[in-house]
């Protein structure tokens, strides 16, 4: 674990380059306004990105099913397909898309109530997102009950709300903090 | 017992030594040495030092304080690695970002004794929630490691070979000028350095590697050039440079016909697509196009002989 920390630690937030499309925008039809000019810089065309996060989600949560209030701790992970209209900046912190779409599966591994602790379900959703707004659904299957249904979650920045419904267990609400550490491929648009 | 190792390990990073290290990096990397303050040199070197200092004490936290001689020996390592080994500078650029080749750096490997120290002390114990920020702010600093400011670089079209031959009346010249996803844009520049010159480009045709043909269309076709006029002509030449790109064609032969006076000739030269890097300094050295020979007419009128 200490070493999954480290490694997480030094790689948080890396990008790799690839080089499809890279040549940049240019208008060859037309002479430079400068017959003598020795080069003009081609435009920024912008990026496409590829980013896998895998993450962390925390919160709470109620639900018509007792005991209808728990914490829960959860794991996801994602792929995600975006596009940035202008290229990043090596030194820019993240290199992330800011719209795009992508699919996500997760667990929420660990619900905490009054009672013992529970498995709660497995999920898959798809979704798309315009930074810093995200919005998806999918569907979540109970592997210790079998229960499953629908779902759809919001989230803004690293929050979200997620409201589910279990065919047997009715509807749920839960709402928390997720943190993800993105792996991003970035080329040329 | 890894529960305990891991507390422990944390709680050396509660300190205001790391802290302060970290804040230097951050402060630095985001604001001095944007701002080149106080020089360019000594905000690379103070984003060494701090850097330096926090690796191993980071590693050692997260791992085991049994490892912290190794950790620091380590940083050493990779660190001269960065600086001495191009590959492995371009390895970790890739990654990374930027990082100066520059032994010159080595010089901050003084710190590591100091972090060695640091690491033998003793820690007092803190809080999970105390521990978890100093690493989370730990760990976003070394990661948030900006160079200097760099934007995207592109691929461009150059001219590789017998870019200034000179035929009959006339000195020529070519180079790119323009370089895109649709070809490429070539400047010729014409000097009639042989006296008066009339100068027809009678074609103009890319070769690619791959066997494709793009015709050029030459703004002029036809000049009438006194002696030591210079002229420039642009000749576009366009086509899919960007599926040529994807696919590896990167080399092509650029044929210029030229009709001087009664003389015909065909001038060749090889270009190739070349891309430096993903990202390139803002400022780069400016482009400079082949010199302009001296031609008579430019020539200062001569002196007058005293008698």
């Amino acid at each position: 674990m200490r070493w999954l920390l480290l490694v997480a630690a030094l790689l948080a937030g890396c990008h790799f380059h690839r080089d499809s499309n890279a040549p940049g925008l240019s208008d060859i039809e037309n002479p430079p306004a400068d017959p003598a000019a020795a080069r003009v810089e081609p435009e920024d065309p912008g990026e496409e990105m590829l980013a896998v996060n895998p993450g962390i989600l925390a919160g709470g949560g109620g639900r018509e099913a007792s005991p209808q209030g728990f914490g829960e701790f959860g794991l996801e992970v994602s792929v995600v397909r975006g596009w940035n209209e202008r290229s990043h900046i090596e030194d820019g912190f993240f290199t992330y898309p800011l719209r795009g779409a992508g699919a996500a599966l997760g667990w929420s591994a660990l619900r905490l109530t009054d009672e013992d602790p529970e498995m709660g379900p497995l999920y898959g959703e798809v979704y798309a997102f315009r930074l810093p707004w995200g919005a998806g659904g999918g569907w979540a299957w109970n592997p210790a009950d079998g229960d499953h249904g629908p779902q759809v979650f919001v989230s803004g920045l690293s929050l979200y709300l997620r409201a589910r419904y279990l065919f047997d267990d009715g509807a749920e609400l839960t709402a928390g903090f997720q943190g993800k550490l993105p792996f991003v491929w970035v080329w040329s648009r | 017992m890894s529960v305990s190792h891991r507390v422990r390990g944390t709680s050396l990073l509660v300190h205001p030594l790391p802290l302060l290290a970290a804040a230097v990096l951050l402060v630095n990397d985001h604001l001095l040495k944007a701002a080149a303050w106080p020089s360019a040199a000594v905000a690379g070197k103070l984003s060494d030092l701090a850097g330096l200092f926090l690796v191993p004490v980071l590693a050692t936290a997260l791992t085991s304080r049994r490892l912290a001689t190794a950790w620091v020996v380590a940083t050493g390592i990779g660190f001269a690695a960065l600086k001495l080994w191009p590959d492995f500078n371009g390895a970790v650029e890739a990654v990374w970002g930027r990082n100066a080749l520059d032994p010159g750096d080595l010089v901050c490997l003084a710190v590591l004794p100091f972090s060695w120290l640091y690491l033998q002390r003793g820690s007092a114990p803190a809080g999970p929630l105390r521990r978890a920020g100093a690493t989370g702010i730990i760990a976003i600093a070394c990661a948030a490691t900006p160079a200097p400011r760099y934007q995207r670089d592109y691929p461009f079209w150059q001219v590789t070979s017998n870019a200034t031959p000179v035929f009959h009346c006339v000195e020529t010249a070519a180079w790119v000028v323009k370089s895109g996803k649709t070809g490429f844009g070539l400047t010729v520049r014409l000097h009639a350095t042989g006296g008066p010159c009339s100068v027809d480009l009678a074609s103009a045709t890319l070769r690619l590697a791959s066997g494709g043909v793009a015709r050029g269309v030459p703004a002029r076709r036809h000049l009438e050039l006194a002696r030591c006029q210079v002229e420039h002509v642009y000749v576009p030449f366009q086509f899919d440079s960007e599926a040529a790109w994807n696919l590896g064609v990167r080399s092509g032969t650029i044929e210029l016909v030229l009709a001087t006076g009664l003389a015909r000739d065909t001038w060749r030269m090889t270009a190739e697509h070349v891309l430096h890097d993903y990202q390139r300094a803002k400022s780069p050295p400016a482009a400079t196009t082949p010199p302009l020979s001296a031609c008579a007419a430019d020539a200062p009128p001569p002196k007058e002989i005293a008698k």
